[in-house]
């Protein structure tokens, strides 16, 4: 029987222009920065409390991950290109839920692999799941 | 009755450490992390009406870590070979090739051995596990 690779459920995920194969779940974290924190300035003389903005600002910046699972299989020529990204090195990636107008889609221009861990069982199997970080977001819109 | 060793199930996949195909090798894991994102200070005051950032002029702190983890069974003729993996030093750089299938994507590395623990069993095999690691990443390559 011909090997048939596992391709996922209708999304598509791109990473420097290539389509990963082999898709099975993307995870996107989008956070903001905190808050700006308020200091209580209440003297012995104030009869109520008052508070005034941290001078320092808030702790962190905004940040995005993507964490994105790829099954594949060590006996098929379905590759999957996560192993061809270079660590560290910012790239473009694009999710789609769906080809269909409408749908949502997920733009990044400058994310960087930040992690690739490759697991494979002497049966054939293989996960390949990678985590892109970047300290700015993204944006979401419709495939076009 | 000539003695045949465990080879585990053959697909395609090849896993050698320092040169010796791995015997018996059940999971292999490969675990590559990058440097970490450049750190931001934040460099607002007092007069500012928008909170600003900017980069760390220190720099990202850490190197690139790649971790190697690989599962198995091996018989006890295996454990005794003196010239096998299982009775390679500690703390010395070996390389390591896993090839997915022919054709296909290969990592080539020469990280150091760190762990060797195994559970002997009263069987005729008995479970291992190396790890090894390295502070450097390395590059998946077309076969």
């Amino acid at each position: 029987m011909a090997f048939t690779p596992y391709t996922g459920k209708g999304m598509t995920f791109t990473a420097d222009l290539h389509s990963l194969t082999g898709l099975d779940e993307v995870r996107i974290d989008d956070a903001g920065k905190p808050l700006a924190e308020q200091l209580d300035k209440t003297h012995a003389q104030s009869t109520d409390y008052e508070s005034v903005a941290d001078e320092m600002g808030p702790k962190g910046d905004q940040k995005a991950i993507v964490v994105v699972r790829c099954k594949d299989s060590t006996v098929g020529v379905a590759d999957t290109q996560l192993h061809h990204l270079t660590l560290g090195a910012e790239i473009v990636i694009a999710f789609a839920t769906s080809a269909t107008s409408n749908d949502d889609k997920y733009d990044h221009a400058t994310m960087r692999l930040q992690k690739r861990v490759t697991t494979c069982t002497h049966d054939g199997l293989a996960t390949v799941e990678g985590t892109f970080e970047a300290l700015t977001l993204g944006t979401w819109g419709k495939v076009t | 009755m000539a003695y045949t060793p465990y080879t585990g199930k053959s697909v395609g996949a090849l896993l050698k450490v320092n040169s010796a195909v791995m015997p018996g090798w059940k999971k292999i894991v490969i675990e590559e992390t990058a440097a970490p994102l450049p750190a931001r200070l934040n460099d607002t005051e007092a007069a500012d009406s928008a909170y600003t950032t900017m980069a760390d002029p220190m720099g990202a702190k850490g190197t690139p870590k790649t971790t190697i983890t690989i599962d198995g069974l091996a018989s006890k003729p295996s454990f005794n070979d003196a010239g096998g993996p299982f009775n390679l030093a500690v703390d010395t750089a070996y390389a390591v090739l896993f090839q997915k299938a022919t054709g296909v994507d290969k990592f080539a590395i020469t990280p150091v051995l760190k762990r060797r623990p195994r559970v002997q069993a009263l069987g005729k095999l008995s479970e291992y596990t190396l790890t090894l690691e390295l502070d450097a990443a390395e590059t998946w390559s077309a076969n």
